[in-house]
């Protein structure tokens, strides 16, 4: 029942830096309840993606929507919807962790669920570090930050790009079991990473891009038999596509 | 020797490829940079020549005068330079982002000590070498001296700075050693303002001016007593300066004396400074990497506030923890304490004067606000930068972004603008309808200059800076400071006329007051709502 509600449609998406084309012609659907993983090598155009889809910058062409509403930097509306963690997670040096959480939840104007605060306190092991200003955080501590400002807004559309890098083994187990979690309360999740087990061990659906061109979607299943893999290794999959893509 | 020329070797790579790969809007910077310094070194030969060429030409005091100014202008740049290094060093030695990578390397650390010496000696007397070079060059040129003498004098001018150099760069790493870098460099820079702002006054109060008039002329004898005598004789810059005189009187042995004191006390100075320096900074660097302290608090409990006021907060919370804008604040303070001591101390006896003044009065309150907003308002922009992906994903209208940046800053360059409109213009006993219309202006000015402050800030940001400092002083600043003298000198002009008739008391026709607002609006609404429109155009595109 899930999987028939869209909640992410894009369709031809065109994005140029340097008169360099960065995105050519990217099109995909996410349903309900879906881990969608966006998988590619370094400059491959992911996080362009990404960034488009949660309305922080804008194509040269092609639409979004994001729950049936045109998604762009001008529609704040649809971003209530929306957690986005960036692939550099780049916060207010000089607040203390958690004034960025009050900030982040007046500008959501959002209660707080103090069981899960505190549950992502321990988690995340933030508790001795909430009150000191971000500049002494790590890039993992931000990292963590992020996300707990995601999820403890309870978004129905997570983007999360590269959510691992940073973070110590722990918290790395901990957030694929959050977002499997998540994913089964019906929140709809976006991933974009170039970590092969990442996408095998959360994803339900996983598109290949390359150079700005989406090379394959679909299942592990579906992509396996796409490129004639016999084993359900992603990683063979993975590196026939872009053999695949570099011949031609 | 080997690890030092890989560094030497390194840092030149990464200047010629910061110029070699730099896209089309980066090679016009290149250029215009190189235009503007081309033009500072013209602007200073020209104004040298002239100045020296008078001078030299005066009856009986002359020569004396020339030797003196010379001295004076060494002694200030000699301690201007040693701040200035000093203030440098504490950022190209101690918080720069490489430092930490080079230590990583399998290189001497006596190298990275002194390619980081070389690059503060470059950072922060470059701008001196061009005004020094140059100034030498028409002194020169006047007094007919031969080339050889040319490179000696140079020679003599390079090494004092690399006494001043070598002097605040070892400050800069006995003070980290005791205290850590971070207060240490708000410290310094207060230190200077305070010290500045305190010699301009005792400048001022002395009001060499007055000299000029003929009741003064037992002071002007005592005056020129002073002047025969020598400025701190024990110091590097005297012993510049006497190598001049020797050219001039064809003494070579004043030059030789001279030359062998500067460079052997350059010499002496390196060495305590490689020797003993050394030793320090190692320990201050690392002491640096490690350096922050962990608290316990009690109160985990989140407050929720409105989406306006969390943003206001928000504004307010980054302005005041950002230590240097906390300098930048005694930086206001000082520069309307001298703007108001000045404006006090300006003899007016005529009424036409005293009306001409206040109106220029207006233009350099102006400037000043210029000044403010660069330090303020530019450089925020590339402050928030790498966070303006949070302020795009959150469900904010744009606009309200903008509104509350506007409400936030405005006041902070309103209250000094008013404050100096109202007390200058009290001093110089300006009627009336002049201080309502300077305090009109004041306000348009000060909202224009906010909008077109932060608009350049996001048109120009600086993605990488190690202090607020380089902000200020990039390509973005400049254009500015440019632009918003243009803006000055055209609202100014677009009100001169009817100042003019005013000042004449001329009639004024209703035609010519519709004139001059209708240029003078035109003027504010085009470089307030162009650049806020190409800024937010920007702001929605590229971040």
């Amino acid at each position: 029942m899930n999987n028939i509600v869209e909640i992410v449609k894009v369709r031809n998406l065109y994005k140029s830096y340097n008169n360099k084309d960065v995105l050519k012609n990217i099109s995909f659907d996410v349903y309900r309840g879906e881990i969608f993983v966006l998988l590619g090598p370094n400059g491959a155009g992911k996080t362009t993606t990404v960034k488009i889809v949660a309305g922080v910058i804008q194509a040269d062409s092609g639409d979004v929507f994001v729950m049936s509403d045109k998604i762009s930097v001008f529609k704040h509306e649809v971003k209530k919807h929306i957690g986005y963690l960036p692939d550099e997670p780049y916060i207010y040096s000089k607040l203390t962790g958690k004034e960025f959480l009050e900030f982040i939840f007046s500008v959501y104007n959002i209660k707080i669920d103090y069981k899960e605060y505190e549950f992502l306190l321990n988690e995340f092991e933030l508790n001795n570090y909430i009150n000191l200003p971000i500049e002494f955080y790590s890039k993992g501590m931000k990292q963590k930050l992020l996300l707990m400002s995601i999820f403890l807004r309870n978004p129905d559309l997570l983007i999360l790009d590269e959510p691992l890098i940073g973070l110590d083994p722990k918290s790395m187990s901990f957030l694929k079991q959050y977002i499997k979690k998540l994913s089964n309360e019906g929140k709809t999740i976006i991933l974009s990473t170039h970590l092969l087990n990442l996408a095998e061990q959360v994803a339900s659906k996983i598109s290949i891009i390359y150079n700005g061109i989406i090379l394959t979607s679909g299942t592990l299943e579906d992509l396996a038999k796409n490129f004639c893999v016999s084993s359900l290794s992603l990683e063979d999959v993975y590196l026939n596509a872009i053999k695949k893509m570099s011949n031609v | 020797m080997n690890d030092f020329i890989k560094l030497v070797k390194l840092n030149l790579k990464i200047f010629i490829n910061s110029i070699k790969f730099s896209d089309k809007k980066e090679k016009i910077r290149w250029i215009f940079l190189s235009f503007i310094s081309l033009l500072f070194f013209t602007v200073v030969y020209i104004i040298s020549y002239q100045v020296i060429l008078y001078v030299s030409t005066l009856p009986v005091v002359g020569s004396l005068f020339v030797i003196r100014i010379l001295a004076l202008a060494f002694i200030s740049s000699f301690i201007m330079l040693i701040f200035s290094s000093l203030t440098v060093s504490l950022s190209t030695m101690y918080n720069n982002e490489d430092l930490e990578f080079l230590v990583s390397l399998a290189i001497k650390f006596n190298s990275i000590y002194i390619i980081k010496f070389l690059l503060t000696f470059f950072r922060s007397s470059w701008m001196i070498i061009i005004i020094v070079f140059s100034f030498s060059y028409a002194f020169v040129y006047v007094k007919n001296f031969v080339f050889w003498q040319y490179i000696i004098l140079i020679l003599a001018i390079l090494m004092k700075i690399f006494i001043s150099v070598v002097i605040g760069s070892f400050l800069a790493v006995s003070l980290s050693y005791f205290f850590p870098y971070r207060k240490l460099k708000n410290i310094v820079l207060v230190f200077i303002i305070l010290f500045t702002a305190f010699f301009y006054s005792l400048f001022r109060v002395s009001q060499p001016e007055k000299l000029l008039s003929f009741e003064k002329f037992p002071e002007l004898l005592g005056y020129l007593d002073f002047l025969s005598k020598p400025v701190a004789k024990n110091l590097p810059s005297w012993w510049a300066s006497e190598i001049f005189r020797g050219f001039m009187i064809s003494s070579s042995k004043l030059v030789y004396i001279n030359l062998l004191k500067l460079l052997v006390v350059s010499i002496i100075t390196f060495l305590i400074f490689y020797f003993l320096g050394r030793k320090m900074y190692f320990r201050g660097i690392f002491t640096n990497f490690v350096n922050y302290k962990r608290k316990q608090f009690l109160n985990n409990k989140i407050i929720l506030k409105s989406q306006w006021f969390s943003l206001v907060k928000k504004e307010f919370k980054l302005f005041f923890r950002e230590p240097f804008l906390w300098v930048q604040l005694v930086v206001v303070i000082s520069l309307i304490v001298i703007y108001i001591f000045s404006i006090a101390k300006i003899p007016i006896e005529l009424k036409y004067i005293k009306i001409s003044i206040s109106f220029f009065n207006l233009g350099s309150i102006i400037f000043i606000l210029t000044a403010l907003v660069l330090r303020f308002i530019f450089v925020q922009p590339s402050i928030e930068y790498r966070n303006f992906w949070l302020i795009k994903s959150l469900p904010i209208k744009f606009w309200k972004f903008f509104i509350i940046k506007l409400l936030v800053y405005f006041p902070l360059i309103l209250i000094p603008a008013l404050i100096m409109c109202v007390i200058s213009n009290y001093i110089l006993k300006t009627e009336i309808p002049l201080i309502i219309l300077s305090l009109i202006i004041t306000l348009i000015s000060c909202f224009v200059l906010t909008i077109a402050g932060y608009s350049f800030g996001i048109l120009f940001p600086k993605e990488e800076y190690q202090d607020i400092a380089q902000i200020e002083t990039s390509f973005g600043g400049l254009i500015f400071m440019i632009l918003s003298l243009c803006y000055i000198v055209l609202i100014l002009s677009s009100l001169a006329g009817l100042t003019k008739k005013y000042i004449l008391s001329q009639p004024i026709f209703m035609k010519e007051i519709i004139y001059s607002l209708g240029i003078f609006i035109s003027i504010n609404f085009l470089y307030s709502f162009t650049t806020l429109y190409y800024a937010i155009k920007k702001f929605l595109d590229e971040y």
